[in-house]
């Protein structure tokens, strides 16, 4: 793995709005002391570690300094800590069970959640205000082959168990090189980004630049759920050229408007973790064209965790384009073969829906302790799409996930939490996504089989999603007719539910 | 809108309002809001607390810190709070 640093880091949090900057050799230093420690808990080549750190010196330092201690990583995802609740400490078990780490890596001084203190052995990070000796970052050495695991990245699976995406160096490479020739990288750029590294956009937003020795600005996640501005107002002052989002970024800062700012270094934009519609680019690029954001900017992108990050994007400077009301994601990435098929994997024709498959160099083969596949597989990707003119454009999902500001939720976890709250028996409940392009978003709408209904068990419902999953439910209410669509075997069918519900039948 | 006072209702009456729009649950259009409710029993996450947020702001006239809300305010708070920003 080669890494081209830059001279220093940029990093912005709540302790540090205007931003600090912290040389390479201060990083580096940090993360071969990483690597001894790691080494003094006594592991080894192909051991795994979880992460629990803060966007900043020590993430970092813990990513490279399980790379040169030979370890994959694995950043913890979101729902790790979020709440103390049963099932959160349930799904908190089911990625410590699957990950199986040997230890797990946090700063100092930092009060681990509940759910995750005492499960594995904790090693504390030095505080990034504790000096240690700096390296020669062109000094370490990443002895890793094409075959090691880089990292897992937890996805939420369509059926609510933990799935970890296993990612190799070869794979990782040849996503990022993709992605990078794509968009034309070089040194000249500077990343700024606030997404989360347990997501696979967040991770990509440091590994990428770093690829091609460009700037990196990161942003501790939390600063910019607390004041979304930050991140325009960091593109400003460090004039950032390359960044990621969600589409809900945009609508939020379409709202939320920052002021005084000079996005005109700007040149690119991976938007992309959910679906992304028409009008929230519009909105954007109209409300931020007199701070100097150019046409061409915004890219809408697709992509996931099992294909380490990137298989479309659009090519730089070039605009978007709509097609039957949907967002065009660019022209597939070098390197993956792709094909649209129907339900029995004949391809469709052109410009016609089907489902996507991929297979490549970036494409992973299997998640881990799962059944691998081989490099001429093809992988699913759960999502339908079509292709015209040379660009990808994805209008639906057949997996059972709910997608809100870029984060993956479960069908079964939701319905799992609705039901729990009504003390109704399983499967009892259907949760689905409802497309709304003309508020230019996913409607999470969430149908029970209850037999009274009222307010008040919406209400429920409602308190129980966002307080253990943190998400808001758009629509909650009873089934017309009470049922909701079953198989055969009695298995509730979510698609067959949202197709009904769009038509107004259920 | 300023020199209005801010009550629970009135606060109510936004949400009611932000549902309208589909900026937050439908629930909300139908369901009593009272003084003990937070922004997150009413079911909102950080998306739906910002576009609250900005709602605020609109209707009192005066700028609001992006971490006005916390998600155990309660609706009380809310209104407590911004009746004294006056």
């Amino acid at each position: 793995m080669n890494i081209v640093w830059p001279e220093q880091f940029h990093f912005i949090g709540k302790s540090r709005p205007d931003s600090v900057a912290v040389p390479a050799a201060d990083i580096a230093g940090r993360a071969a002391h990483v690597a001894q420690i790691l080494r003094a808990q006594g592991c080894v080549p192909s051991d795994r570690i979880a992460m629990w750190v803060s966007e900043g010196e020590n993430q970092l330092a813990a990513m490279f300094g399980s790379w040169l201690a030979g370890v994959t990583f694995c950043v913890l995802p979101s729902f790790a800590g979020r709440t103390n609740t049963e099932r959160s400490q349930s799904r908190v078990d089911d990625v410590l069970s699957v990950l199986q780490p040997k230890c797990l890596l946090k700063t100092a001084g930092t009060q681990l959640p509940e759910n995750l203190a005492g499960q594995v052995p904790e090693l504390d990070l030095p505080t990034p205000d504790t000096a240690l000796d700096p390296v020669t970052p062109d000094t370490l050495v990443f002895d890793r082959g094409e075959e090691d695991i880089a990292f897992i990245q937890f996805t939420s699976g369509s059926t609510g168990g933990a799935k970890g995406a296993v990612v190799r160096f070869g794979q990782l490479q040849a996503n990022l090189q993709a992605i990078a020739d794509r968009v034309n990288m070089t040194a000249e750029d500077c990343m700024v980004s606030w997404a989360p590294l347990y997501h696979d956009m967040g991770l990509m937003a440091v590994l990428l630049p770093l690829s091609r020795g460009a700037g990196v600005v990161l942003m501790e996640t939390d600063h910019f759920v607390r004041r979304p501005i930050a991140w325009l107002e960091a593109i400003s002052r460090h004039r950032g050229t390359v960044t990621t989002a969600p589409p809900t970024a945009l609508k939020l800062l379409t709202r939320r408007k920052a002021k005084d700012v000079d996005l005109s270094s700007w040149r690119y934009a991976w938007i992309g973790g959910e679906m992304v519609f028409p009008s929230v680019l519009e909105a954007f690029e109209a409300e931020y064209g007199a701070a100097g954001l150019a046409k061409g900017v915004l890219q809408p992108t697709y992509g996931m965790a099992e294909t380490v990050v990137g298989i479309s994007c659009g090519e730089p400077g070039t605009n978007w384009l709509v097609e039957d009301g949907f967002a065009s994601c660019g022209p597939v990435l070098d390197g993956f073969e792709h094909r649209i098929v129907d339900e029995d994997g004949t391809p469709v024709g052109a410009d016609a829906r089907g489902y996507l498959h991929v297979r490549g160099p970036s494409v992973m083969r299997g998640y881990l302790g799962l059944e691998q596949f081989g490099p001429d597989d093809w992988f699913d990707t759960g999502d339908i799409a079509f292709e015209t003119g040379g660009r990808l454009y994805l209008t639906g999902r057949v997996k059972d996930v709910l997608k809100r500001g870029g984060e993956m939720f479960p069908a079964t976890v939701v319905e799992a939490v609705a039901e729990a709250a009504l003390e109704l028996r399983t499967g009892r409940a259907a949760a689905f996504s409802h497309l709304r392009p003309e508020l230019g978003k996913e409607e999470i709408v969430l149908l029970l089989e209850s037999r009274q209904w009222d307010d008040d068990q919406a209400r429920m419902v409602a308190g129980a999603v966002a307080r253990e999953l943190g998400l808001q439910l758009d629509v909650i209410r009873a089934a017309d007719g009470g049922r909701l669509p079953r198989t055969s075997s009695g298995k509730i069918m979510r698609q067959r539910a949202a197709a009904l519900y769009s038509e107004g039948q259920i | 809108m300023t020199g209005q006072t801010w009550t629970t209702e009135r606060v109510a009456e936004i949400l009611r309002a932000l549902a309208e729009e589909d900026e937050l649950p439908q629930h909300l259009l139908k369901a009593t809001i009272s003084d003990g409710d937070t922004v997150e029993t009413l079911g909102l996450d950080s998306i739906g607390a910002v576009a609250l947020i900005d709602r605020l702001e609109t209707e009192a006239g005066v700028a609001l810190p992006d971490d006005f809300l916390d998600f155990k305010d309660t609706v009380a708070d809310i209104a407590a709070r911004l009746a004294a920003m006056g």
